[in-house]
Order: structure tokens, then C-alpha cells, then sequence
């Protein structure tokens, strides 16, 4: 099958023809011609006002919940979810049941996406049951397909196994990822600490920390010289440590969340859970700073971190609710509501396009004639209605099975089109 | 009947002074009612309350169940020491089983932060909150203010200071909101383990030295040290908390003037208050007690300008 693009503006940082409309003409999964106008027929084009083109963007963190909850998600739902919101490639998490800790693990992840036109990048768990005790066997599961390693939320407690992972992931070339969190400071914590938490009465979750995690984890990378990625984070002190130790030459990278950019912790008065998040949501003036460190380039990677929930367990008392907010399919247009202008699309697309895959050493797709078609078609204009529409059994606009989309009923700016990959192309209703 | 702005009273932050006002005079015509020989009104007749308690108390429920009988409403308890959850069925469930008994309205004390919130979300009833965890307890609060007012003639210009575990204290709280809202200072004082790091920000003061809270002060409302309430240490000892944030007569005598003493129970004696401070002259604790009937009183009756009597 031929398919026409029709004047996509281009937009990839790396490329010559960086913001400049062109007609791409894909053939059998292939790039075959790329000109400012095409006019070989085609059995399907694609067109929109305002149409863009990118490389396929990469989710670097979303939870599918298979195996062990897969009445919140499966791979199936969760990687249709995926290709809705733009994504030819995710990363999974590892935190199921039983957690991805062994090569069996992770072939099963590979084996059962191979068929979608989102691809699966798996995470090998950083220890075993993802107890934080001793190493996972890290070599087999990255000989398996394995991309990065790390037990998900849960932090690394003793400072020696993350030291002797930082280590030993070195004979291979393998990135840690960690979720930074001294927990000893956060007993019961439900929301950041400060005058919301105050006003709530809840138990807050110090920015603090988080920063000093960073800190401890900086210097155990500084120590090792291994692969670190460290997120998501919160806090734009956590950004600027990170920072500091790529400037001195460490191998860092850091991701926020989709989430962390648009909302601040007043979202959560009136104790609502659907923005209970962890890490937790900050202060607006954090908010802005993580937007400005975004845009100077300091945070090099933004995730969906898709967590679903079913409805018990957050439809309940607060400090019974689960965190997290299941926003892959929200992501792009959450995203750029609230970065309005301040972020171009070209920067702000390769937070989830080059930096994911270069942190997890997976091959960066290219917009080239000859180059596998692996394609984001999005429109910075226009707006996404994520409003459920009733009565009709097609209503929903969500393929995911999550309860917990928080912005469910909202309409956000922007548009996913749809995306190429694999040989196939999923196009948005 | 005239009526509050909020349907349900599930925290001082929703309260207009006005409201407090409001809840203050309506206060002072029921504390004459329960003077009287015959204590009971009709105000109340044919509304249900049920009052769901998912944590310990004694004083509280007994004073609302008092409020509510003095108004001639028909009460039901349930009370349950762990919460509801833990049996597996949830909050929402718990309630709902309890309205489909056609109850108007619901008094609640829970240990979840929010859980009275959540509730009036989801359930069809005024909601009452007699205490959400750490977070408020607004009758407390108007019993508290109301006992000020009475004791010293008004509240705005007062200077309080509440005293003890300000982390875990869902008084402390909503005492904070109440005073404020209708013109005292306030100050916290206690150790900075149970001091939450950003209370300061809601305009209060902040002292960890008790001679000097109490010399700045004209009414000190000491807190129960809640022993059940903190799941870590947060001092060594009692013997050393008492040592440090305990209140005796000498010490009271000791101030430059005479200031009110407030406790709203049930007081550990010997702990944050010997048994010479807490029975001496200057201490209004049994008072709160006899205008915690009466404001509540005046709570139900307001919110239950609301009510729509169920076929």
C-alpha cells in the first residue's frame, strides 16, 4: 500500500529540513521519496490543517499491568492506548506481578507486541522480585531485549546495591534507572509538603526528599562512572543537581512527567485523588521552573508514566487512593496546553522521540528516504476532546482500561493524527 | 429558617465569619434552651441523624447525640474503633446502607484526612464533620471560639496560643482557620518534631519556648499529646515533653498576667497539664464542654435548613 503525507511540516531537530512542509511517500514500511510536493498516486493520504511530521515518539515509562493486573491494563489495551497517543515505542515497567526479573520475563513482553504497531521496550527489574536486596541477572535479560534496568518507584534503600549495579551494568553498557526517594522522610506521605498539605492536613512528602536521593545517587554515579537516568523528578533543584554532574561529564539523563509540567499541588485541594502522584505534585513556582529547565535543555526526557487504576482504588478516602494517573493517551495535548508557546515542538518532541532512545541505547529511527517509516503525524493546532459521549458504545475516546485518566472530560489543545510503524499505519478517529 | 452558605459543614476553611456569626448567636439562644427545665426543642422533628463513628470518641459523640436529642431529632449510632475498610466494604457502601434507612442526615468522625469530603461527593445527605484525621474538626473549633467569646467578650484582637502536637492535630487546625477568620492572633507552640514545616504560612507564629507562648498570650488551648496518633517517636519521653511543654499553676502564677486556660479533652493530667492548672480558676475546660451542646446544636439546626424531608 501507498501512503501519501501530505505537507507535514518536518519536525525533527536533527534534520535539515527542520520546519519545512514536505510530502512524504511511504511504501511497504518504507520512507521511499521525501519532496515539497508529490504527485505519484496513493491508496491513502493523510492530510490536515496544520499536519506535522516527527519521528515515532517513545513513552519511557508506562505501567501496563501484565502480567498480574490485567483487569487495569493489558498489552493489548495498553499498547492501543500507546498508538492513540502517538507512540510507536514504550517502555514497560517491570513493576508486575510476577515483576520482569528474568530473561522469561522479558521475551514474553517482545513476543507478545510483536504483532502491534507499537513496540515494546522492555525494563529489566534492578533486583530480584524487585526486593532491593541482590541483583537481578541483569546480562541475561539485556541479552534478551532488555533496554534499561531499574525497580520502577520503588528506590534503591541500600546504597551499596545501587553502587554494584551502577558497576556491573558497565561490562555491557547498560543504563540504571532510578527512582530517586529516601523514604525514611516520607512516612504515610500523600502530596507534597507544603501549604496545601498544611491546609489538608495530610502528610506531606518533602521536596527535600527527593534532592537528597539525587544527591547520594549523583555521587555513587560519580564514584562508578556507569549509565544513570534518574526520574521522574519533581523538584527543579533535583534538575539542577543533574545538571551540575553532566556538565562535570557524568553519564546522566533525566525525565519528568506530562503531568509535573501541567499541574501543581493546588490541583489537589478539595482531596482530589485523580492528582495524587508520586513523585508528588510541587508548587506552581516549581512548575515553572521544571518548564524553563525543559526548554534551556536540562530535562532531557518528559513520560507519560502511564499508572491505571481500576475505580476502587481511587475512588475512595484519600490516603487510601492509589497514586498515579494513567495519561498516555492525554499526553501530547496535556502537554502542550500547558506549555502554550514556550516550548517550540521540535525541542519539546525530542524529549519523547531521540533522548528516550539515546538514553536506552535503542537505534534512533530517521526521516530519510530509504529509512523504515517508524512516524508521528500530530497537529500543534486545532484541539483533542477526551469528553466520554453517552450512549454509544464507541463514545469513549480512551482505548485504555484505566479509571484514573484525569482528564477525562476535558478538551486540550492539539492533536495526535495518528502514526506509522512497523508497516502499518493506526490513524485517530 | 435562615441557613448557612455551605450545604455541609465538613471544615472552618468553608465558613464565612459570617456563618461563624450566625453559628455564635443561634449558639446563645440554645445554651438558654438546655438552662431551662425543660431542656428540649422541637426543631428537629422527623430529621434523622445518624452518627458514624469510625474512630474513638467519647466526648464528642456523646455531645452531639445530646445536641441532637435536645432537638428532637431521631439519632442512630454506629461506631466501628478500625475503620469500615478494613472488613472490606467501603466507606461509600458503609453510607449507603446507612441512608437507604432514610436518614437526612450524617455526623461523621473518621481517620482519613478528606474522608467527610469524599462522602458528600458521593452520598445524598448533609454531612457533619466530627473530626477527619489530621485534618479538621470544625465543631471543636466554633466550641472553642464561642468559649473565648463568652469568657472574654469577644474573640477579634485575642491572642491565642494553641499548645502541643500541632502535626497530628485536627483542632489545632481548624482552630487556626476559626480564629483567624474572625480576628484573633494565633500562635502554635510546641516541639519542632510535632510542628508541621510550613504552618507559618497560614499567618501564624511559631514558638518552641512555652514561658514565653504563655507571657505573649490571652488564652493558651492546650492539646491532648496523642499518643495513638504518631506512628514514630517524636520526643524521647512524656517525662520529657511534660518537662518542657507542661503547664502547672506555678507556672500559670509565674506569668504577667492572667490568661484563660482551654484543654478540649480528655486531658492526659501530668502530661501537657498538671491537675492544679486544669481545675484552677483560670481554666474554661468544663465550660467548653456545656457550649460544645449548644453550638452543635446550632450547627444541626443551621445545615438542617437544607433538608428536603425524604417520602
Amino acid at each position: 500500500m501507498k501512503i501519501l503525507i501530505s505537507q507535514a511540516v518536518i519536525t525533527d531537530l536533527r534534520h535539515p529540513d527542520n520546519g519545512k512542509k514536505r510530502d512524504l511517500l511511504i511504501e511497504g514500511g518504507k520512507i521511499v521519496k521525501i519532496a515539497a510536493r508529490i504527485g505519484d498516486a496513493a491508496d491513502k493520504t493523510v492530510e490536515a490543517p496544520g499536519l506535522r511530521v516527527s519521528v515515532g515518539w517513545m513513552d519511557f515509562r508506562a505501567d501496563f499491568r501484565d502480567p498480574g493486573a490485567e483487569h487495569k491494563e493489558n498489552l493489548e489495551s495498553g499498547l492501543r492506548a500507546a498508538a492513540a497517543g502517538g507512540f510507536t515505542a514504550v517502555a514497560v515497567s517491570p513493576h508486575t506481578t510476577p515483576p520482569v526479573d528474568n530473561k522469561g520475563a522479558v521475551e514474553y513482553l517482545l513476543n507478545r507486541s510483536r504483532n502491534s504497531i507499537t513496540s515494546l521496550v522492555p525494563v529489566g527489574s534492578l533486583s530480584k522480585g524487585l526486593k532491593g536486596e541482590s541483583l537481578a541477572e541483569l546480562f541475561d535479560m539485556h541479552s534478551a531485549g532488555a533496554a534499561l534496568f531499574g525497580d520502577d518507584k520503588r528506590s534503591i534503600r541500600e546504597s551499596g546495591l545501587l553502587q554494584r549495579a551502577l558497576l556491573y551494568a558497565k561490562n555491557f553498557g547498560g543504563r540504571i534507572a532510578h527512582f530517586p526517594c529516601d523514604t525514611s522522610l516520607v512516612p504515610n506521605g500523600q502530596m507534597n509538603e507544603g501549604l496545601q498539605s498544611t491546609l489538608l492536613g495530610l502528610k506531606g512528602i518533602p521536596a527535600m526528599a527527593e534532592e537528597s536521593a539525587v544527591m547520594r545517587d549523583l555521587a555513587l554515579l560519580e564514584y562508578t562512572g556507569g549509565k544513570l537516568h534518574l526520574g521522574p523528578l519533581s523538584t527543579a533543584a533535583s534538575v539542577q543537581a543533574v545538571k551540575a554532574a553532566r556538565k562535570k561529564g557524568l553519564d546522566v539523563t533525566c525525565e519528568t512527567t506530562a503531568a509535573h509540567l501541567a499541574y501543581s499541588d493546588s490541583a489537589l485541594s478539595g482531596f482530589n485523588s485523580a492528582h495524587k502522584l508520586m513523585p508528588p505534585l510541587r508548587e506552581e513556582a516549581n512548575r515553572k521552573q521544571l518548564i524553563k529547565a525543559l526548554a534551556a535543555g536540562d530535562i532531557q526526557i518528559i513520560s507519560s508514566d502511564h499508572t491505571p487504576e481500576d475505580e476502587e482504588r481511587k475512588k475512595c478516602e484519600f490516603d487510601f487512593a492509589a497514586f498515579g494517573t494513567a495519561g498516555i493517551e492525554t499526553f501530547f495535548p496535556l502537554l502542550w496546553e500547558a506549555l502554550g508557546d514556550k516550548v517550540p515542538a521540535d525541542r519539546l518532541t525530542a524529549a519523547f522521540t531521540t533522548a528516550p532512545r539515546e538514553a536506552a541505547g535503542i537505534p534512533l529511527p530517521e526521516i530519510a528516504e530509504g529509512e523504515k517509516a517508524e512516524l508521528t503525524l500530530f497537529c500543534t493546532s486545532g484541539e483533542t476532546d477526551f469528553t466520554e459521549k453517552e450512549g454509544t458504545p464507541a463514545g469513549s475516546p480512551f482505548h485504555s482500561k484505566a479509571y484514573n485518566i484525569a482528564e477525562r472530560g476535558k478538551v486540550l489543545r492539539g492533536r495526535v493524527i495518528g502514526v506509522l510503524n512497523r508497516g502499518k499505519i493506526s490513524l485517530n478517529p | 429558617m435562615s441557613s448557612l452558605s455551605t450545604p455541609h459543614l465538613l471544615g472552618i476553611k468553608d465558613l464565612s465569619p459570617e456563618d461563624i456569626g450566625q453559628i455564635f448567636s443561634v449558639a446563645d439562644n440554645f445554651k438558654e434552651v438546655i438552662n431551662r427545665p425543660i431542656k428540649k426543642v422541637p426543631s428537629l422533628r422527623d430529621i434523622t441523624i445518624a452518627n458514624l463513628f469510625f474512630e474513638n470518641s467519647t466526648r464528642t459523640k456523646l455531645s452531639f447525640e445530646l445536641a441532637e436529642k435536645r432537638l428532637s431529632a431521631d439519632v442512630i449510632n454506629f461506631s466501628s474503633s478500625s475503620s469500615s475498610v478494613s472488613k472490606g466494604e467501603t466507606l461509600i457502601d458503609t453510607v449507603n446502607n446507612i441512608l437507604a434507612m432514610k436518614v437526612d442526615m450524617v455526623v461523621m468522625r473518621h481517620p482519613k484526612p478528606g474522608a467527610p469530603h469524599f462522602l458528600s461527593r458521593h452520598v445524598d445527605a448533609v454531612i457533619v464533620n466530627a473530626g477527619d484525621g489530621t485534618h479538621e474538626h470544625p465543631t471543636q473549633a466554633l466550641l472553642d471560639a464561642y468559649s473565648i467569646r463568652e469568657n472574654l467578650g469577644s474573640v477579634s484582637g485575642k491572642k491565642v496560643v494553641i499548645i502541643g502536637d500541632i502535626l497530628h492535630s485536627r483542632v489545632a487546625l481548624s482552630n487556626i482557620f476559626c480564629l483567624q477568620k474572625i480576628g484573633a492572633e494565633v500562635m502554635v507552640c510546641g516541639p519542632a518534631t510535632l510542628i508541621p514545616k510550613h504552618i507559618a504560612e497560614l499567618g501564624v507564629q511559631v514558638s518552641h519556648n512555652l514561658r514565653e507562648a504563655l507571657n505573649w498570650c490571652d488564652v493558651a488551648n492546650v492539646l491532648r499529646i496523642q499518643l495513638e496518633r504518631q506512628e514514630m517517636a517524636y520526643f524521647p519521653s512524656l517525662r520529657e515533653y511534660t518537662m518542657m511543654f507542661g503547664i502547672d499553676k506555678r507556672l500559670l502564677e509565674s506569668l504577667k498576667k492572667e490568661i484563660t486556660v482551654m484543654h478540649p479533652g480528655p486531658v492526659n493530667r501530668g502530661v501537657e497539664i498538671a491537675s492544679d492548672a486544669a481545675d484552677s480558676g483560670q481554666s474554661i475546660i468544663l465550660k467548653q464542654v456545656e457550649n460544645g451542646v449548644a453550638v452543635r446544636m446550632a450547627v444541626l439546626y443551621l445545615l438542617a435548613g437544607k433538608i428536603e424531608r425524604k417520602g
